[in-house]
């Protein structure tokens, strides 16, 4: 007969191990809840639907989910793997299946802890391999690509975002100097601009300085990219009126030039003038002759012109005063004055600034008629027409 | 009515009097645009539509607008910027507007081009008049009052309503076998026959090849029936001898309107 205290100790062992059993059942019922561990079921990242109804729209990359079930014992492994899969997947997939792949590895690396995920993207990156994806160079919101034309492409966009929202600035300067090393590819360049400006903040004088080497590349000039289009946003963003020197040869059209470079160029010159009008047109005044065969595109960008700004309204009140500058002119740009032009979408790196306030615009405009009838007379004149009747 | 970016050009008058009276050589009838009088131009919806005339270095246009915020109209990008002059100026927007006759004059304060670099560049790239060009085709203007009294159509970014299975009409004012001075109409039958059709795949651009429209119709809305009123859900950006061109609201163009339209 045992006493009470060896059937206590015997209850107590007896109840140890349930808890253990339990504890390890429970565990691994957890585990087998993981989406990423289900074999035959996507992880979340894409639509089972699609997987479903169309096998054909998920290349080999379709295992790379699955693969993630080993996420907590060999993390990197898995990613590098996803990365081999996805580089295997793009040369033989269609656009469409290219796509869904690409937003599966995006979540898959957005989902992996930040500094595994950008120390698998970023030893693929050096590796240089690539592959096309069939889809265009598309941007969404917040500078992030929606879809990208290759793979490397692709992996530049998520290094920058990853190291963004990691605050690991070293990881994607790093890449980012390889890249800009040579004038490879245009996409990638400005992918790789974009994560420098995201990652240092003092790197205006950088990125102008690289800007300005991308217009130095002939066979880029030649056959622009959507990547190196987008670049154009890069003097935006730095407000850099000296690209002003660099861009206006590209915005009037020429026979042997591609048109879809002088209309970027004129987006581009339309939205620095917006950024930061006060330089721009200092530059312009400094500089006459810039832009003097596209006078009514000059005058857009001295309607920018906040005329509450002592600097700014001295700045146009030079412009008015120039001999240089027709009288047709001039009154373009007062009538901007009343309705300035914005080009927005997404873009690289530039937000749309804040117009001048349009009600405080009107009051400066009343305030500053008679002043301009006298000095600027035909401005003044076509001031008070438009303050009377806006037409 | 601005010839040079839109191919509305007079050409189609000959070539859709080609379509009538040749009709054998088309598999199907094309309709045509017609006045809707001035009983209806002061009746919603058709009210919230409007004249728009604007200046560029090269002369003064036509084209439309529909009112689609309180503060707002929307219409054709080509209509507020052109490659060789810049922005558009001396805008004015008349609502409602039949022989000399309008419900409001409105100048606006602001235009709007939606375009990115890349996005916008592919106009240039393929031509002012190419699909692509099209494609990439919409603004806005935002004023500082009401030209509809605060009243306005509603958008619906819904390309759903493009599938020829509900109502659809195309408004503007036609100047070029018309002369500009009323709201002309296509309303096209309600069947799949007469679904509008992707012109770009990935891209808002439609068109149809069942009815036609004129210079000066550029910007002009097409609206769907919805419920137990009219939508707008796209815009009239292009058009040839046998077809015409929209862009149409998606996501995109839905966003545009709901950050920068008051």
């Amino acid at each position: 007969m045992t006493g009470p205290s060896e059937r206590h100790l015997r209850i107590l062992s007896l109840l140890t191990i349930l808890l253990l059993v339990g504890s390890a059942l429970l565990l691994s019922l957890t585990w087998t809840e993981t989406p990423a561990g289900q074999p035959g079921r996507p992880h979340p990242l894409g639509e089972s639907k699609i997987v479903r109804e169309s096998p054909a729209a998920n290349p080999p990359s379709i295992s790379i989910p699955l693969k993630a079930a080993a996420a907590s014992v060999l993390p990197g492994k898995s990613l590098r793997t996803a990365l081999e899969s996805m580089l295997a997947a793009l040369r033989g997939g269609s656009p469409e299946s290219n796509r869904t792949g690409l937003e599966r590895l995006r979540q898959l690396l957005e989902s992996a802890p930040p500094a595994e995920a950008i120390a698998a993207v970023s030893e693929f990156l050096k590796s240089r391999r690539d592959a096309p994806t069939g889809l265009a160079y598309g941007l969404g919101s917040g500078g992030r690509l929606e879809t990208a034309p290759t793979l490397r492409a692709f992996l530049l966009d998520e290094l920058g975002a990853l190291c963004k929202r990691s605050g690991n600035s070293q990881a994607v300067l790093d890449a980012a100097t390889d890249v800009l090393a040579s004038p490879g590819s245009a996409d990638e360049w400005s992918l790789a601009l974009r994560n420098v400006a995201w990652a240092d903040k003092n790197s205006n004088e950088f990125l102008n300085t690289k800007f300005r080497e991308m217009f130095g590349q002939s066979q880029w000039l030649q056959n622009p990219s959507a990547g190196f289009l987008e670049a154009l946003d890069i003097p935006v963003y730095t407000q850099d009126a000296g690209a002003i020197a660099v861009l206006a040869p590209y915005l009037q059209r020429q026979p042997e030039m591609p048109l879809s470079l002088s209309r970027a160029t004129a987006i581009a010159l339309d939205r620095l003038a917006e950024q930061n009008p006060l330089q721009v047109m200092n530059y312009l005044n400094s500089n006459p002759g810039v832009l003097s065969d596209m006078a009514m595109m000059r005058a857009d960008y001295f309607s920018k012109a906040s005329l509450s700004d002592p600097a700014q309204r001295f700045a146009l009140e030079t412009y008015f005063s120039r001999a240089d500058v027709a009288d047709e002119e001039k009154v373009k740009a007062v009538a901007g004055l009343f309705a300035p032009g914005s080009f927005v979408a997404d873009t690289l790196l530039a937000t749309a600034p804040a117009s001048p306030d349009p009600a405080l615009q009107m009051q400066m405009l009343n305030q500053v008629a008679n002043d301009w009838s006298k000095r600027f007379p035909v401005v003044g004149w076509r001031v008070k027409q438009l303050l009377k009747d806006p037409n | 009515m601005k010839p040079s970016p839109v191919r509305l050009a007079s050409l189609l008058l000959g070539a859709a009097m080609l379509s009538l009276f040749q009709g054998g050589l088309l598999a199907q009838a094309i309709w045509l645009p017609s006045p809707i009088g001035p009983t209806l131009t002061r009746t919603a919806p058709y009210s919230y539509v409007g004249r728009l005339l604007v200046s560029f270095d090269s002369g003064e246009y036509e084209g439309t607008g529909t009112v689609v915020r309180p503060h707002s109209v929307l219409t054709a990008a080509h209509m507020l910027w052109d490659p060789d002059s810049g922005w558009a100026t001396d805008i004015s927007f008349e609502r409602a507007y039949f022989y000399g006759r309008k419900l409001s004059i409105s100048h606006p304060n602001h235009k709007y081009i939606l375009a990115g670099y890349s996005h916008y560049a592919s106009m240039g790239a393929d031509g002012a008049d190419s699909d692509s060009a099209f494609a990439k085709d919409f603004g806005a203007l935002t004023f500082a009052g009401t030209p509809a009294g605060g009243h306005y159509l509603p958008y619906s970014a819904n390309l759903g309503y493009l599938n020829g299975r509900h109502a659809t009409i195309s408004l503007g004012y036609g100047a070029d076998w018309d002369d500009g001075e009323q709201i002309l109409k296509c309303s096209p039958p309600v069947g799949a026959a007469y679904a509008y059709l992707p012109q770009i795949d990935g891209t808002t651009y439609y068109y149809n090849d069942f009815y036609i429209i004129e210079g000066g119709m550029s910007g002009g809305p097409i609206l769907a029936r919805v419920g137990s009123g009219w939508n707008v859900i796209a815009i009239n950006v292009s058009g040839d001898d046998t077809s015409m061109g929209i862009h149409a609201l998606g996501a995109q163009e839905r966003t545009f309107l709901q950050k920068y339209l008051k």
